[in-house]
């Protein structure tokens, strides 16, 4: 375990451990921006929205002609649910509020997804044997072409939060006098939505749909207990999800049948307990 | 016939009975907006399983049930403590919680190898509906026989047991429980244990989730426990007119669910079945988005 | 500053036949105002009046119907010469922002994206809470300051955008007097260089010392003017009803 947390257990432990610091530091730092727009559970939605997308881009490619499993094309299915999904909250949110549009969206989309899942089964084409673990995650079998996904994706992410963090800062602080200043709350929400499903399509790989959500929302709010700016929030939060999914990695990678996805979530939980205890109110 | 009841029967009820549960204390969560307490508590089921596995050897039904309330229990007062200590808003506060707990199932699930036991995390999430069949069935006569009723799967039984306490709760508790999620500070000033009848609400609502859960698994308990009261919402203003609603398409998605599933992919031409909790949802959800349609030239409900 | 278009020069807001509705209920019938440059109006009327609606629907914040120019030209295009200060239970107490970075929220249009916070920047906004009587608290957390305090960091906000019109609704609701007395000054203050402020106001005693203008508000204007002649006993129990009026001076 050592030898994997010095990166010396290998190229595969080493790729993975890289892989899950970029992810954690991406996903800490948009999990500052939604949490302070209290818009956590949005994302949760949004995760398990993406697997009837899964379980589409396999068939779409198996009518092609291929075996189903070039990620790129999963991904892609992916984004187009999680972003069907967001829309469907919204037009909910009209009639119902919030936290029902999205329970609701969240497990019909789930429901589906699963549906879909049997009849990938039942069809037997393709090569559908694994296509599970993006429920879960697995970093057993990561490729250098998913960890420069990864670093291409958390990079991409990290870069348009930096560029915009004034009006996100502003529009989850105080949306009327962002309007009034010129923004348009819309428009941001809208960006800050596209840089979750960001990171939770590049998270399927490492913590699986189910726990990417406590990647974007743990460090975020621990990081909140220490922090007095936003700017202080994004960056302890980001440090704090690259360092647990680092750590993580290199756990999983060292211990025998220790999975990388919960080993992180576990990471980030005790540091956020720590915090609670240190700075939480009392009483 | 024989093949209906042996097969078709016990999963259809308890799809039902599962789905009545759920939709009881769903009506007050989403009026409660606690919708998303429903989401924690099915996850945090799948840890409590685990637990009460390795702390006691038995996979007794009502052992991995005791296992799951606690589980579920502790996880509601975990995101009240956490809500409070924290300052953060409730849905942070479960998410945190329920993914912890989660993480912490799988990785038990793992690492003690427990998972070659009957006990799977897909199984977890998808439920097994299929897989309770009642094999003394041999036709109508078999229903008012008692032997081969004692054989019906043991999930039928303690689901309409406990289908039948929520009821029976609601019916007793039904004044309280509505002044309390209509306007808690009133019902305060009224003499109503505000706390305990919430207490009391989440209590019925981890009950249904874990005798669900056991049926027909997590995502199917989310799903009977949101959809069928959001649209019985959309659909009435009155709050008994809303809970029969409710119950009606709850019960209804249950039943087209389970047929289309089993059924459905044989009229298209495939030789195979899909998911019937996965079908469930997908049938609830799409009631949602049908009530949705239907009422969409109406003014917006004020919220 | 010299304006370009043609245009009563005093006359900085022109609002005629605002109506806002919810649900089919008028919250605003037609209201009107015309408020000249370098004054400070009271918005004064009953519970329910509108008040807090009309300032909305000024701003473009409530779906309205009836014309409203600033400056003489629609609000949508002036947004930056505008500056509104709202009631104070709207934002997230527990935000991790300190008096400094709120403040200097107020100078977005002049920052942009990623312009760099100047020495000459970081001035305007020590002076800002100096003139709020801040300048103590401007590294204090949000929630860590007051009511009156907090009122007077959005006050503080507002002089940043160097706004020529200041939208205020009820700046002094529940603020303990120190607060009232520095914003009072801090506005009139601004009125003497020119600016023009319209504030809701719920406090009959005070509009005579506080304001020079006053527009009486019951879903429509009841009456619009200097205090002297707008601000009589016969024009309030109209907008209030004689028995209303009663208990609003008690």
């Amino acid at each position: 375990m050592l030898a994997a947390l010095a990166l010396q257990a290998g190229y595969n432990a080493a790729l993975v451990s890289i892989g899950a610091a970029l992810l954690g530091a991406a996903a800490g730092g948009a999990g500052a921006f939604l949490t302070l727009r209290r818009r956590a559970l949005m994302s949760d939605a949004m995760a398990h929205a993406t697997l009837p997308g899964i379980a589409l881009g396999f068939l779409a490619m198996v009518a092609l002609g291929g075996d189903g499993r070039f990620l790129p094309g999963l991904m892609l299915g992916a984004a187009l649910t999680a972003a069907l999904g967001l829309w469907s909250v919204q037009m909910i949110l009209r009639r119902l509020p919030e936290d029902t549009a999205t329970g609701a969206v969240l497990s019909t989309f789930y429901g589906f997804g699963i549906v879909l899942l049997t009849v990938i089964q039942g069809l037997g084409q393709g090569r559908p044997a694994g296509l599970e673990t993006v429920l879960l995650g697995s970093t057993a079998g990561m490729l250098r072409a998913d960890a420069i996904v990864i670093a291409a994706g958390g990079a991409g992410v990290l870069a348009v939060l930096w560029l915009l963090h004034r009006p996100l800062a502003m529009v989850a602080f105080d949306p009327v006098q962002a309007r009034l200043a010129g923004l348009r709350p819309e428009t941001f929400d809208t960006v800050l939505m596209g840089v979750v499903l960001a990171v939770v399509l590049v998270g399927l790989n490492v913590t699986g749909l189910i726990l990417i959500v406590a990647l974007l929302v743990t460090p975020a709010v621990t990081a909140r207990l220490w922090a007095g700016t936003v700017g202080g929030v994004a960056r302890l939060s980001a440090l704090i999800g690259a360092g647990c999914g680092y750590v993580g990695a290199a756990i999983s990678a060292g211990v025998p049948d220790v999975p990388t996805g919960p080993v992180i979530v576990l990471l980030a939980s005790a540091l956020f307990v720590l915090s609670l205890l240190i700075r939480g109110r009392h009483g | 016939m024989a093949e209906f009841l042996a097969l078709s029967l016990p999963p259809i009820l308890v799809a039902a009975l599962a789905a009545l549960a759920c939709a009881l204390p769903g009506n007050f969560l989403i009026l409660s907006r606690r919708a998303m307490l429903g989401d924690a508590i099915s996850h945090v089921v799948l840890p409590g399983i685990v637990a009460a596995f390795l702390l006691t050897g038995s996979s007794a039904g009502w052992v991995m049930g005791a296992g799951a309330l606690v589980a579920a229990g502790l996880s509601a007062l975990m995101i009240e403590a956490v809500t409070r200590r924290s300052g953060m808003e409730p849905g942070a506060a479960m998410a945190v919680v329920f993914t912890t707990m989660f993480a912490a199932g799988v990785l038990l699930l793992e690492v003690t190898g427990t998972g070659a036991i009957h006990l799977d995390v897909e199984h977890a999430l998808y439920g097994n509906l299929e897989s309770l069949i009642w094999l003394s069935a041999e036709g109508l006569h078999s229903l008012v026989d008692p032997a081969a009723l004692a054989d019906l799967p043991p999930q039928l039984g303690r689901l309409a047991l406990i289908a039948a306490g929520i009821a029976l709760a609601l019916v007793v508790f039904w004044r309280p429980l509505a002044m309390t999620v209509f306007d808690p500070v009133f019902a305060r000033g009224q003499g109503i244990r505000v706390r305990w009848v919430m207490a009391g609400l989440t209590a019925a609502t981890a009950l249904a989730a874990v005798a669900a859960f056991q049926a027909v698994g997590s995502i199917l308990t989310i799903s009977m426990l949101i959809c069928p009261a959001a649209t019985a919402r959309l659909l009435t203003a009155g709050l008994a007119r809303q809970v029969w609603l409710a119950v009606a398409f709850a019960v209804t998605s249950a039943v087209m669910g389970y047929v289309l599933a089993g059924y459905a992919p044989v009229w298209l031409g495939a030789g195979f079945t899909v998911s019937a909790a996965g079908m469930i949802a997908t049938v609830s959800g799409a009631m949602l988005g049908l009530a949705l349609l239907v009422t969409s030239q109406r003014a917006p409900a004020r919220l | 500053m010299v304006d370009p278009t043609p245009f009563p020069r005093s006359e900085v807001l022109s609002v005629s036949g605002l109506t806002v509705s919810y649900d089919g209920k008028l919250a605003l019938d037609g209201a009107e105002a015309h408020v000249p440059r370098g004054t400070l109006t009271a918005i004064v009327g009953p519970n329910g009046a509108g008040k807090s609606t009309f300032l909305k629907a000024v701003l473009g914040l409530e779906p309205s119907t009836g014309e409203v120019r600033a400056f003489g030209r629609p609000v949508a295009g002036v947004l930056d010469r505008i500056a509104y200060v709202p009631q104070r239970a709207a934002v997230d107490w527990s935000f991790p922002v300190r008096v400094f970075d709120v403040v200097l929220m107020g100078a977005y249009r002049r920052t942009g994206l990623l312009g760099r916070i100047t020495t000459a920047l970081r001035a305007e906004v020590a002076e800002a809470l100096d003139r709020t009587g801040m300048a103590d608290l401007a590294d204090r957390q949000i929630g860590a300051l007051s009511g009156g305090q907090q009122q007077r960091v959005f006050l503080a906000r507002a002089l940043m955008s160097r706004a020529e019109l200041f939208l205020l609704d009820e700046p002094f609701a529940g603020v303990d007097a120190a607060t009232e007395a520095a914003i009072i000054s801090v506005l009139q203050g601004l009125r003497d260089g020119g600016a023009t402020l319209l504030s809701v106001h719920h406090d009959l005693s005070t509009v005579s010392s506080y304001f020079d203008r006053v527009l009486l508000l019951n879903r429509r204007t009841v009456a619009e003017g200097t205090v002297a002649t707008t601000f009589t006993r016969e024009r309030l129990a109209t907008t209030y009803g004689a028995a209303l009026l009663q208990a609003a001076i008690v």
